[in-house]
């Protein structure tokens, strides 16, 4: 038993791994493995001559020239290493949400839904990076998930957010993560796991109620702050990018103070460069944040310091239906272990249940063609909604050769499910 | 007493001779600078390296100086590059000099495509850029007292 449900599970990763190759290959950028901001670069050359045929100690170079021979009398050239600016926000998540939902006050472990971001410093130096949740514009389309397909237009907005770091590093939000509004001290090529959880409203923004694939866009926008300091929030990091106008000395010690330094004597440079995972229509988020692209639609310069990708809450299916037969007697052994053969009696079980906790589903029908090869045992629909009968009967519910197959079909009486409530339709056959 | 005097001396001049060589040896490292000028063009200059963004070729340039009274000859130029930079294949130059590479820390020297490095299964494969560790500069020309030369090459900071 245990061996088969394993197969189950390699199937089921295997069917993952398809529709991830389909895809666009897209994830998080890859490691720049640029030095280190500060890394001091040193190079001393020497030369080896001879004078009268007569071979002489070897020289050391010195930036400001050196004749005395021997080791340790030269002096290295030294030049320091910029600090670059560059992060990138990656998701392709689409979340199923009931609508109505809020999770303004939940304890960490009992948010359902939530959206899954990877946030990487790419540059040389640590930075914090600062996030910010952000709606999208009505009407955005966008292939979220990466598979060519767009997603629905937005349709709705989020709110009250929340977002948590997963600080145990398990890729699901649970009380081991952190609720908070920056990564702290971000490691070059580091990358860390972010979720935000949003609240779902039970009306879409033109006020008409939320259907199964609404969609609502949210971005998770970062911006490179300063590091340095474990726990504190670090101000918003500026370039720093001027013309190195001093006339440098070789001596590593950097500018001092000089147009286009920095105290520390580099120079800080935004090395972000247009975002391609994100396949948004390059509208701006909100102002002065763009989605970074790199589409060249409304981009407010891609070398900023910030990044930025979207998921999308898509408001699930509120129903689920499952349909089960079961053989309720046969010509030869009556009710007692009967077998599904010609003159068998079938009974079709079909239920509806309406998995929302908050909202009701309104005008729910059931609609299933008779089989070929079997026949309608007449007045044998009935319904109920958690045991309240729903009163069927032939001439409204039953309609003799309407099927696809030129059987009959059953059509129910529309009825609203409240939230939980479960619809039971049952008919039955005779099978020819 | 005149004696120990005289031994004082001795010991003093190799001391003196020791402390100057013949040739003085000047390395800087540059970078290209794109400065805008007053009627608003743009030109670029090569100036001194004091920070340098990651990718940046830098350029380095070994002058060389005989402060001496004597004719130097057979001069070698070799200079370690640098870590966390790569050489620009080609880049090495000196006015009538030969320049050579090592890609086995300075062991031996060569053109870089006549050198193999082993990769990761022991087998030899053809040097790349990455792999160069050392360059130099056989200087074919005697340096007369006075006189001066230089050569370069050029890197690019990871």
């Amino acid at each position: 038993m245990r061996n088969r449900i394993f197969k189950i599970s390699q199937a089921a990763i295997a069917g993952l791994g398809l529709a991830l190759s389909g895809g666009a290959f897209a994830q998080i950028q890859a490691d720049n493995a640029y030095t280190p901001a500060g890394t001091d670069i040193n190079n001393i050359a020497t030369v080896n001559y001879t004078l009268g045929g007569v071979a002489q100690e070897e020289i050391e170079s010195d930036p400001n020239g050196n004749a005395t021979p021997g080791n340790g009398n030269g002096n290295a050239t030294i030049f320091d290493v910029d600090r670059i600016i560059d992060l990138d926000v990656f998701t392709d998540d689409v979340e199923l949400v009931n609508a109505g939902y809020d999770p303004t006050g939940q304890a960490i472990a009992d948010i359902q839904y939530y959206l899954t971001y990877e946030v990487k410093n790419l540059g040389n130096d640590v930075q914090d990076l600062l996030l910010t949740v952000l709606n999208n514009a009505d009407g955005l389309v966008e292939d979220v998930d990466n598979d060519t397909n767009n997603e629905s237009a937005d349709e709705f907005d989020g709110a009250a957010f929340r977002i948590f770091e997963d600080t145990n590093g398990n890729d699901t939000l649970d009380a081991g993560d952190t609720e908070l509004t920056f990564l702290d001290e971000v490691a070059p090529d580091e990358s860390r796991t972010v979720f935000v959880a949003s609240s779902v409203p039970l009306v879409d923004s033109g006020g008409n109620a939320l259907v199964d694939g609404n969609a609502g866009y949210i971005t998770l926008a970062a911006q490179a702050a300063d590091g340095g300091g474990a726990g504190a929030e670090g101000a918003v990091t500026t370039e720093d990018n001027g013309a190195e106008s001093d006339a440098g000395d070789g001596s590593g010690t950097g500018y001092a103070g000089g147009a286009g330094a920095d105290a520390d004597g580099i120079q800080t440079v935004f090395g972000d460069a247009p975002d391609t995972n994100d396949n948004g229509d390059g509208d701006l988020v909100a102002a002065g944040v763009e989605d970074n692209n790199g589409d060249a639609n409304g981009t407010v310069g891609n070398e900023d310091g910030r990044a930025a990708d979207t998921a999308v809450l898509e408001i699930a299916q509120l129903l689920s239906v499952q349909k089960v037969s079961t053989v309720i007697s046969d010509p030869f052994n009556g009710n007692t272990n009967p077998k599904r053969i010609p003159g068998a009696v079938i009974q079709y079980t079909i239920t509806v249940t309406n998995q929302s906790t908050i909202t009701t589903a309104e005008n729910v029908a059931v609609t299933d063609d008779v089989p070929a090869n079997v026949t309608y045992v007449t007045a044998s629909v009935a319904g109920d909604v958690d045991g309240t009968d729903e009163g069927y009967t032939d001439a409204a519910n039953f309609t003799a050769g309407a099927g696809a197959n030129g059987n009959g079909q059953i059509n129910t009486t529309a009825t609203n499910l409240a939230p939980g409530e479960v619809l039971t339709v049952t008919f039955q056959i005779t099978i020819d | 007493m005149k004696h120990a005097f005289g031994l004082l001396l001795l010991s003093l001049l190799p001391a003196i001779a020791m402390a100057q060589g013949a040739i003085s040896l000047k390395a800087v490292a540059l970078i290209e600078q794109t400065v805008t000028n007053a009627d608003g063009t743009t030109s670029t200059k090569m100036v001194p390296a004091e920070s340098v963004r990651p990718g940046t070729d830098v350029f380095y340039r070994i002058s060389f100086t005989n402060v001496s009274d004597q004719t130097a000859t057979g001069l070698v130029i070799n200079d370690p590059i640098p870590d966390s930079m790569v050489y620009k294949v080609g880049s090495a130059y000196g006015a009538n000099t030969t320049p050579q590479v090592s890609v086995d820390n300075g062991s031996s020297y060569g053109d870089l495509a006549s050198l193999t490095v082993l990769d990761e299964l022991g087998n030899p494969r053809p040097a790349t850029a990455s792999d160069v560790t050392h360059v130099r500069w056989l200087v074919n020309y005697p340096l007369n007292p006075g006189d001066e030369g230089s050569v370069s090459f050029r890197a690019t900071l990871n």
